[in-house]
């Protein structure tokens, strides 16, 4: 009842004609953004965040959290109608939808992609709305060590799910945790590796190097392959499906709802990782597993609804814990520091109407979405008919007088461009940048609560074992650390084996 | 993730490839990861590190460097010996490289000649370099996109960007 109570006090704030409007801008260009390739919803979100600098924090969560899901809703129409997805999450729609867009069915793989987005995403956020208040409640009762070990714990989940290798992941932290010692020791004021410069005492801007990481290197990767688009645009009266489609998408959409929720929750890649489980879920519960490849729309139905189903359940780590699990709720953590607004246990004592208006803000933006998106799909395809040539210059403009006006220090520009440079190299070669991007938002954290932990505890380790909370987290740190071990061991075996059957 | 079926690569993109196996790839990355390790554990030894019981400032870099040198060694020695990947990997399109020189560019006149000619030049260039546009076109489309970026940077979201 009491959940109610504060929904309702939640939608009084979402439905302020100014939040409204920016949950409708933060809807549209995330759509714009999941559009258009170079231009995930990270990019997106970093490249309005000075816009979100002169509004309170509530209005700016709610036009970046609509940034976030919008972009999950715009990657599947260039899936479907070009076989380009706009983010990566949407790649596996491409099997699929674009067999149907090919085959004169375009319009009913849209709607159905809209159709469930909206409920993946609807149903995620109750999820959101039921488990965050009791987790958060939980996690006030622990403490610093507690705490570090549920950091390391995420960081090793995020090696366990990520694409890369696990030594290449691995690095990837390793790096991250040491670009975040640069500059001032929290603890002692001790300067680390600043070199004497007053701009890095504050450490490396992590939206430069996220944008460099994703947005520059995208971009520098897409020039290699700059082609003509010719997309299959539905009519408007296309896109009613069949009762048949339907009933097809039904079960799939429920299914890929609970994947999509819980793979959001875990730290990594979840949202791109969810749609890939949906559709081998979708593939071998068919009756005709044949037809995936070429145009089932539970190939569309269920993806789609897993990688809108992660963004409300995403959004757990990071406003329980003050842990975000992908890198885009990473910006949304750096958005609300800049207002002065902690994520973690204490946001719903402190903060409930930023808690609450976010939460009734997805639910609107999710409904802004399913009425824009279909009757917009052509104005949103056609900016794929935008010269590329054009496009990435300005997308490299707004990156980086976006990574400028957050601090407004030119050496912000040098890590834009040099972890730009890095992460083209690194992502030829297929290193994951997001584990980097994560240990980096975490590793100032880490490393206090490790030295606060044993300073409680007169330098004693055994902290770290102490309490339940602790015992718990160290129990699963233990088993992954198993599983990843039995993984890794079985791997090797069988490469060996085929290494040598085949001589 | 622009390679679309029945799309077509633009000449610029055609000329001035380099392709290197992923092994050698992997251990180029593998060795600047190393050097980066070594020089972090060089430099953490001049911090206080403090000892394992009362750690100071320089125990986690020096603690993350010798994390960092033992996983590069690691990604050296799969890359040579355990699981080296032959396939070939394209790399430094000349559109690319000159992006990059671009972009280089920008961040060092970014302060000296002010922010938005120094934008303008990049959006010029930048066009110019991706598609064989007329000079005057790219020149526009440089000056339109700097003045764009003040109205809407600088008169909208009153950002501070030097010389404007």
């Amino acid at each position: 009842m009491q959940t109610i109570h504060y929904l309702l006090d939640g939608f009084a704030i979402a439905l302020t004609w100014r939040n409204l409007l920016l949950c409708v801008m933060g809807c549209l260009w995330g759509t714009v953004v999941g559009v258009l390739p170079g231009l995930g919803p990270l990019a997106g979100m970093t490249l309005l965040l000075p816009l979100t600098f002169k509004l309170d924090p509530t209005g700016a969560v709610i036009m970046l959290a609509g940034i976030f899901y919008g972009a999950m809703y715009g990657g599947s129409t260039t899936s479907i109608l070009v076989r380009m997805p706009g983010e990566a999450a949407s790649v596996v729609t491409c099997i699929d939808g674009y067999a149907m867009a090919r085959q004169g069915r375009a319009g009913p793989a849209l709607m159905i992609a809209a159709v469930g987005s909206f409920i993946g995403g609807t149903l995620s956020i109750v999820g959101l709305m039921l488990f965050a208040p009791p987790l958060a409640a939980a996690m006030l009762k622990v403490g610093p060590a507690a705490e570090v070990i549920l950091m390391l714990l995420a960081l090793l989940v995020i090696s366990f799910v990520s694409t890369a290798p696990p030594l290449k992941t691995l690095a990837m932290i390793v790096l991250g945790l040491i670009i975040a010692t640069v500059g001032i020791d929290p603890l002692t004021a001790w300067p680390r590796f600043t070199y004497g410069s007053l701009e890095l005492t504050e450490g490396i801007s992590f939206v430069a190097l996220a944008i460099g990481l994703f947005g520059v290197s995208e971009i520098l990767l897409n020039l290699e392959r700059i082609a003509a688009v010719h997309p299959i645009v539905p009519r408007l009266r296309e896109l009613l499906p069949r009762r048949a489609d339907l009933a097809a998408a039904a079960a799939p959409v429920a299914r890929g709802s609970v994947i999509g929720f819980v793979f959001g929750v875990v730290p990594g890649v979840s949202h791109i990782v969810s749609t890939f489980v949906s559709y081998a879920v979708e593939k071998r519960l068919s009756r005709h597993p044949e037809r995936f490849g070429k145009g089932a729309i539970e190939g569309v139905a269920g993806p789609e609804t897993a990688n809108n189903a992660t963004t409300g359940s995403s959004m757990i780590p990071l406003l329980v814990l003050g842990i975000p699990a992908i890198p885009s709720t990473a910006i949304l953590l750096s958005a609300l520091l800049i207002h002065g607004v902690q994520p973690g246990p204490q946001l719903l004592v402190e903060h409930p109407n930023v808690f609450w208006g976010l939460i009734a803000s997805m639910y609107l933006g999710n409904v802004i979405l399913l009425a824009l998106n279909l009757p917009l799909v052509g104005l949103f395809v056609s900016l794929l008919r935008v010269p590329y040539a054009y496009l990435a210059p300005i997308i490299l403009l707004v990156s980086i007088v976006g990574v400028y006006s957050v601090n407004a220090k030119s050496l912000d520009i040098w890590i834009l461009v040099i972890s730009g440079g890095i992460g083209y190299f690194l992502r030829k070669f297929e290193f994951d940048t997001a584990p980097l991007l994560l240990a980096l938002v975490l590793g100032d954290r880490i490393e206090v609560n490790f030295r606060r932990a044993l300073t409680i505890s007169d330098g004693d380790y055994g902290i770290f074992l102490k309490g339940p909370a602790a015992r718990a987290l160290l129990s699963a740190l233990a088993l992954i650390f198993f599983l990843q071990g039995i993984a890794w061991l079985l791997g090797f075996r069988r490469r060996n084996a085929e290494r040598f059957g085949s001589g | 993730m622009a390679s679309a079926n029945g799309q077509t690569e633009s000449a610029t993109t055609k000329a001035h490839k380099a392709s290197v196996e992923a092994r050698h790839g992997d251990a180029a990355v593998a060795v600047a990861l190393l050097t980066l390790a070594v020089y972090v554990i060089w430099t953490a030894q001049a911090m206080p590190v403090g000892s394992i019981a009362s750690p100071g400032p320089g125990f986690f870099p020096l603690g993350l460097g010798i994390a960092l040198a033992a996983t590069s060694l690691g990604l050296l020695l799969r890359s040579r010996i355990i699981a080296g990947d032959r396939s070939s990997v394209e790399l430094m399109h000349a559109s690319v490289g000159a992006a990059f020189v671009i972009l280089m560019g920008v961040a060092f006149f970014f302060d000296l000649l002010g922010a938005l000619p120094t934008l303008a030049l990049m959006l010029a260039i930048l066009s110019r370099t991706f598609a064989p546009i007329a000079w005057w076109k790219a020149a526009l489309f440089g000056i339109a996109g700097a003045f764009a970026a003040w109205i809407f940077f600088v008169r909208l979201l009153g950002v501070s960007l030097p010389g404007a």
